[in-house]
């Protein structure tokens, strides 16, 4: 199996996978060459001439000018054609007379490590000739996995290893660990004290003695490279490495600085306090717990050790410390701290707790192969409160009816056995849960199991078998819909803003009446103060979009949003949320064409979505109420009302609001609510069936006051003259030359029409001069010949 | 007399079959009116054929009605021939540059995101869903809690959750802007029975600095459905109708497990790759599959917060990021270009 089949199979059981990156040496043509002599350079005191066994028929003759370099040796040989870090090549070269057949090179050299100070001499015997490469493992695939929070086993090589065993059916083999153990007893060097049980269930350890810190051996630091850890001493790079391999968490304490030879687990005291490695000094809580010796604090449990304590270049004897912590507390405190490590993040979601002992085993035996160190005889291990293995009921009919299976008792028990669940038969099986799974708390958790195991892509797709459902949209889902739709075919372009807005924008609009945005809602963690509040109206955001696109040499802007606004509601706990929908036009309405000159919108630009709207809806009554709003300019300013509601705003935008914008040219907005509008449709229409007679029209225009409105005009014409008036079409308003200062000129199609018979000339004109008759004595009209 | 006569009829007669045949379409009334007319001299003639002697009557008689007849149908030919001119003319004048753009009223647009909502809400409401919609602002309780959100989870995090600041006078529960449409799960169970067939398009909140891939908001659609004897193939079978209807026929969707605090099992859906077909492009990183769909069968934790039997009903919940689907439709590399509203983008979607 390749290593992307491999990642895509454990893809499909359940292991996403973020990456598969392959690794590569950065060097090429390297091979393993036995020293088989050196012997001084004739004309160069610091060179010596090498001969070199790399398994070719003829020994290699090469300069070397490292120190360290000598018989018997096994050397990274660099061959002539080969390269280095950088493409650099190696080419036959003459020094000082003497011709060397290639180099030998360094750590640095090969780009494998900061040790410049002579040759790599490589260990453990590798057969000559091999290309280093196959030795370092260096040519490898990685892969990484998305390892989600109910999972911590996988967050092991381990663990890892498992899921591929229930892949391929192998069984997963683990390290041995062996110890030659030296006297004197591990408990007469040191005590462990569990005082708070309940957070600490567990606490194993080790202690290693004749330490040597080191470098690690160059193939653990190239396996810490691969896993993303930066290699820094043997001794560290020892507990990180078993970290990764078995998942548990390792602390190494300095014994000599271990105050009393005491390892206290305890809540921290109220005003106790911690230097961290991060070299951060740390305030605790009497929530919190810690590592102490017989005086302070050494480590943050579970998440950081102590600066103090921490192991050095001197560092002779150690103690292991291997922990299970409880869950919760661990994030809790690493949350409270603002603090996250390797070790965290697992002991925060629960780590297995039968293996800390072996684990701080396994890093004994690490320090004792690598690192020059004996291991006292016999463990620490405080258990003072077992965690038990969970055994749960699982019913068979139960996993077939949730899944839709009909997978059969003997392959649960298969599937269930190869994560190394044991299962007891019986009328309901009995599973018991390994301590490394602390997901597996409920049937459904088996039920997901056998899922995994058995497959997704063998579960049959079906569609739910119920009858009786009835979907769609209801009538107020649709009206929302249909008013978006309006605001469309009106040639408006729908924007979608964010939900927070700057509360300088209110500012800015001049909109910070409370009456009109209500009780503000502030977010506590806002990205910036400039989305610090939850939108109380939609116009910030569109002005926003206005600014942006003007920026951009945009000439004009018809826009709309549709979206929540937010008000506090009095002792709520949510605010009230209106659905609005807003709009805004500047500029010419359309383009020059070759048909028609480009016209700027204006108010009524705006007012004509607004009847759209309406028309739309089936709201027949509707009036505009003038009112003044402070982001409005005064006159061009008013409400909209239905029967008895406000359901919005339209305007022109305060000029001096457009200027704090800095956008030039006027602006034409509305703002009404949809959840208002859409209460307010009627449940249906009034149709009447078209006349079969024909209408006719008569014009009129009437010269009056200035101060007259066209709705106050059209109420009068309408009284006037009765049912066979159909309608009274105002096609021209003039002011200017004949006509007086302070008076306008309204002209109207009046159109008469009767539904049941022809109507004659005489009664048409019976009725526009009906009409101009009341004109004249209610409004002062004179008619204009 | 009778020669004079009949010289001045065959004189009418040429002159006014050549007035008829310089005329041009306004002149027919007045050569009608000149020799037709009841003051033109053939119509004296012919009311005065009484006096005239009865031996040359007949023929002066019939030679003026011959020279009626004459000017009648030659009027009639040559108006007939200038009237077909004028339409030939008016079609030869009338000829249009169809090249020139045409007038259109203005064409507004809904946002894309807009679009794509409607499009997987119409496809689930064909499927026998109902839309709900609610609240942006939510409490702790309905946003994590009900969902089975352990306390120290880390989507509860400040870095993961946008909190409002508590006000005077309100409750005491921590309120938040939703980070998921699933909460209207909660707010459904606990209102109605099942069967229970619900889609909820809505926008969510996160705190993550925009970037091309992050936005603090962004969109969800969830879907989720309550019944007897919903199963884990149900979910495959409705999720896989989506795709097929979404993003065209012969789509391959799998189903890999994962985990989400609120269904078990759990999983990401992907749907072969919209731009290569399974290939491997850039579009899928290679791997031929878009993550498209969370989704899983409801948890029994769940049913018990709403109050159902988990032992009696059933039901799973699907959840899917309307933006990202947009984005792969389309082939949008960042999704601030959604937030941003630059009409010259915006106006590409009519």
């Amino acid at each position: 199996m390749t290593a992307e089949e491999l990642a895509e199979r454990l893809e499909m059981t359940g292991s996403a996978v973020e990456a598969v990156q392959k690794t590569a040496s950065a060097f090429k043509g390297v091979k393993v060459g036995l020293v088989k002599d050196v012997s001084p350079h004739p004309s160069a005191d610091r060179l010596r001439v090498c001969t070199l066994d790399i398994g070719q028929a003829k020994d290699l003759n090469i300069v070397c000018g490292a120190p360290n370099v000598g018989k018997g040796q096994k050397v990274p040989v660099v061959t002539v054609g080969g390269t280095l870090p950088g493409g650099v090549e190696i080419k036959m070269a003459e020094l000082r007379g003497v011709t060397s057949e290639g180099m030998i090179a360094s750590e640095t050299e090969l780009g494998l490590g900061e040790d410049a100070s002579g040759i790599l001499v490589l260990q453990d015997d590798p057969e000559i000739g091999t290309d280093l490469n196959n030795i370092l493992e260096l040519d490898d695939t990685v892969i990484d996995f998305e390892i989600t929070p109910n999972r911590p086993d996988c967050m092991s090589m381990i663990g890892m290893a498992r899921e591929v065993a229930v892949l391929t059916g192998v069984k997963v083999r683990t390290p041995d660990v062996k110890i030659v153990e030296v006297d004197p007893r591990s408990s007469t060097k040191a005590s462990i004290d569990i005082k708070d049980p309940d957070l600490c269930p567990r606490y194993s350890s080790r202690i290693v003695t004749g330490l040597k810190v080191d470098k690690s051996p160059l193939w653990m630091r190239i396996r810490l490279n691969k896993a993303g850890i930066r290699p820094v001493n043997n001794l560290v790079d020892i507990t990180n490495y078993v970290l990764v391999e078995t998942g548990q968490p390792l602390h190494a304490f300095d014994l000599k600085i271990l105050k009393g030879n005491k390892i206290i687990v305890r809540r921290a005291g109220k005003r106790e306090e911690i230097e961290t490695l991060d070299g951060v000094k740390r305030a605790l809580t009497d929530e919190m717990l810690v590592i102490a010796d017989a005086e302070r604090p050494v480590a943050i449990a579970g998440i950081m050790g102590g600066a103090d304590t921490e192991i050095s270049a001197s560092t002779i004897e150690c103690l292991i410390e291997s922990a299970y912590f409880k869950p919760s507390n661990i994030c809790r405190t690493s949350y409270a701290l603002d603090l996250r490590s390797e070790a965290s993040s697992r002991f925060e979601r629960g780590i297995d707790p039968e293996s800390t002992l072996h684990a701080a085993e396994r890093a004994a035996q690490m320090m004792q192969d690598i690192a020059g160190g004996r291991v006292l005889r016999g463990s620490i291990d405080e258990y003072p409160k077992r965690i038990k293995p969970t055994t749960l009921s699982l019913r068979q009919e139960r996993v077939n009816k949730i899944l839709g299976t009909s997978i059969e008792k003997k392959d649960m028990k298969k599937y269930l056995n190869s994560i190394e669940f044991e299962v007891t038969d019986g009328p309901e099986m009995k599973v018991t849960v390994p301590t490394f799974r602390p997901d597996i708390e409920r049937e459904i958790d088996l039920v997901e199991e056998i899922a995994r195991i058995y497959g997704f892509e063998r579960i049959e797709s079906t569609l739910p078998r119920s009858g009786g459902r009835h979907g769609g949209l209801d009538q107020k889902q649709k009206a929302v819909w249909r008013l978006r739709d309006t605001l469309v075919s009106a040639g408006l372009q729908e924007v979608i803003t964010y939900a927070f807005i700057d509360p300088a924008d209110l500012d800015r609009l001049a909109m910070n009446d409370p009456e009109v945005i209500g009780d503000l809602l502030k977010l506590k963690n806002p990205l910036s103060a400039e989305q610090g509040i939850l939108r109380p109206t939609l116009l910030p955001g569109l002005m926003r979009v206005l600014r942006y696109n003007a920026s951009y040499g945009n000439a004009n802007m018809h826009i709309f949003e549709m979206g929540r606004t937010f008000k506090g509601q009095k002792s709520k706990d949510l605010p009230e949320e209106e659905v609005r929908a807003a709009g805004l036009l500047w500029g010419p309405w359309e383009r020059d064409h070759w048909y028609a000159k480009s016209i700027k919108a204006d108010f009524f630009d705006a007012k004509g979505i607004i009847q759209a709207v309406m028309e739309r809806s089936g709201i027949d009554e509707w009036r505009l109420e003038k009112q003044e709003m402070s982001w409005l300019q005064p006159g061009q300013s008013a409400v909209i009302k239905t029967e008895g509601e406000e359901v919005g705003y339209i305007g022109k935008l305060h000029p001096a609001v457009a200027a704090r914008y800095e956008i030039e040219g006027d602006v034409f907005i509305f703002e009404i609510s949809a959840d208002r509008i859409v209460g307010q449709i009627p449940a249906g229409r009034n149709v009447t069936a078209p006349s079969r007679y024909p209408s006719i029209v008569e014009d009129v225009a009437v010269i009056v006051d200035d101060t007259i409105s066209a709705e106050q005009l059209d109420v009068v014409i309408k009284s006037a003259a009765g049912h066979i008036l159909k309608d009274a079409e105002l096609f021209d308003e003039y002011k200017g030359s004949h006509i007086p200062a302070g008076k306008k000129s309204m002209a109207y199609h009046l159109v008469f029409q009767a539904p049941d018979r022809t109507l004659t000339d005489q009664e048409a004109i019976q009725g526009k001069m009906q009409v101009v008759e009341v004109l004249i004595n209610k409004v002062g009209a004179e008619i204009r010949k | 007399m009778s020669g004079k006569v009949l010289d001045e009829l065959e004189k009418i007669r040429k002159q006014a079959l050549a007035d008829i045949e310089r005329a041009s379409e306004r002149d027919f009334d007045d050569i009608r009116v000149k020799y037709l007319g009841r003051k033109s001299r053939l119509t004296e003639i012919l009311k005065t054929l009484k006096d005239i002697p009865s031996e040359i009557k007949p023929k002066v008689g019939k030679t003026a009605n011959d020279v009626r007849k004459d000017i009648e149908n030659s009027l009639n030919k040559r108006s007939s021939i200038i009237t077909g001119n004028s339409m030939a003319a008016k079609i030869e004048t009338g000829s249009e540059d169809i090249t020139k753009p045409g007038r259109t009223a203005r064409l507004g647009s809904k946002h894309v995101i807009t679009q794509t909502i409607e499009e997987i809400v119409e496809i689930f409401v064909g499927l026998g869903y109902r839309m709900v919609e609610t609240g942006e602002v939510e409490t702790d309780y309905y946003n994590f809690t009900a969902l089975n959100t352990p306390e120290d989870h880390p989507a509860r995090t400040l870095q993961a959750t946008f909190y409002l600041e508590e006000r005077a006078g309100c409750g005491d529960e921590r309120t938040l802007l939703r980070t998921q449409t699933s909460p209207a799960q909660i707010r459904v169970m606990e209102n109605s029975k099942p069967p229970l067939y619900v889609i909820v398009p809505g926008k969510v909140y996160r705190p993550d600095v925009p970037d091309p891939t992050h936005s603090p908001m962004f969109h969800q659609v969830e879907g989720f459905a309550v019944d007897k004897e919903i199963t884990f193939g149900d979910l495959k079978g409705t999720l896989e109708a989506f795709c097929e209807k979404m993003f065209g026929a012969g789509r391959k969707v799998r189903f890999r497990p994962h985990f989400f605090p609120f269904t078990e099992p759990s999983a990401e859906v992907d749907v072969s790759c919209i731009v290569c077909g399974g290939k491997g492009c850039r579009v899928c990183s290679h791997t031929g599959w878009l993550e498209i769909l969370g989704a899983g069968i409801i948890d029994p934790n769940v049913f018990e917060v709403v109050g159902y039997d988990p032992e009696e009903v059933s039901g799973f919940a699907f959840g899917m990021a309307p933006d990202r689907i947009a984005m792969l439709k389309y082939g949008i590399t960042d999704i601030r270009m959604f937030f941003e509203n630059d009409v010259r983008f915006l106006e590409q979607f009519k």
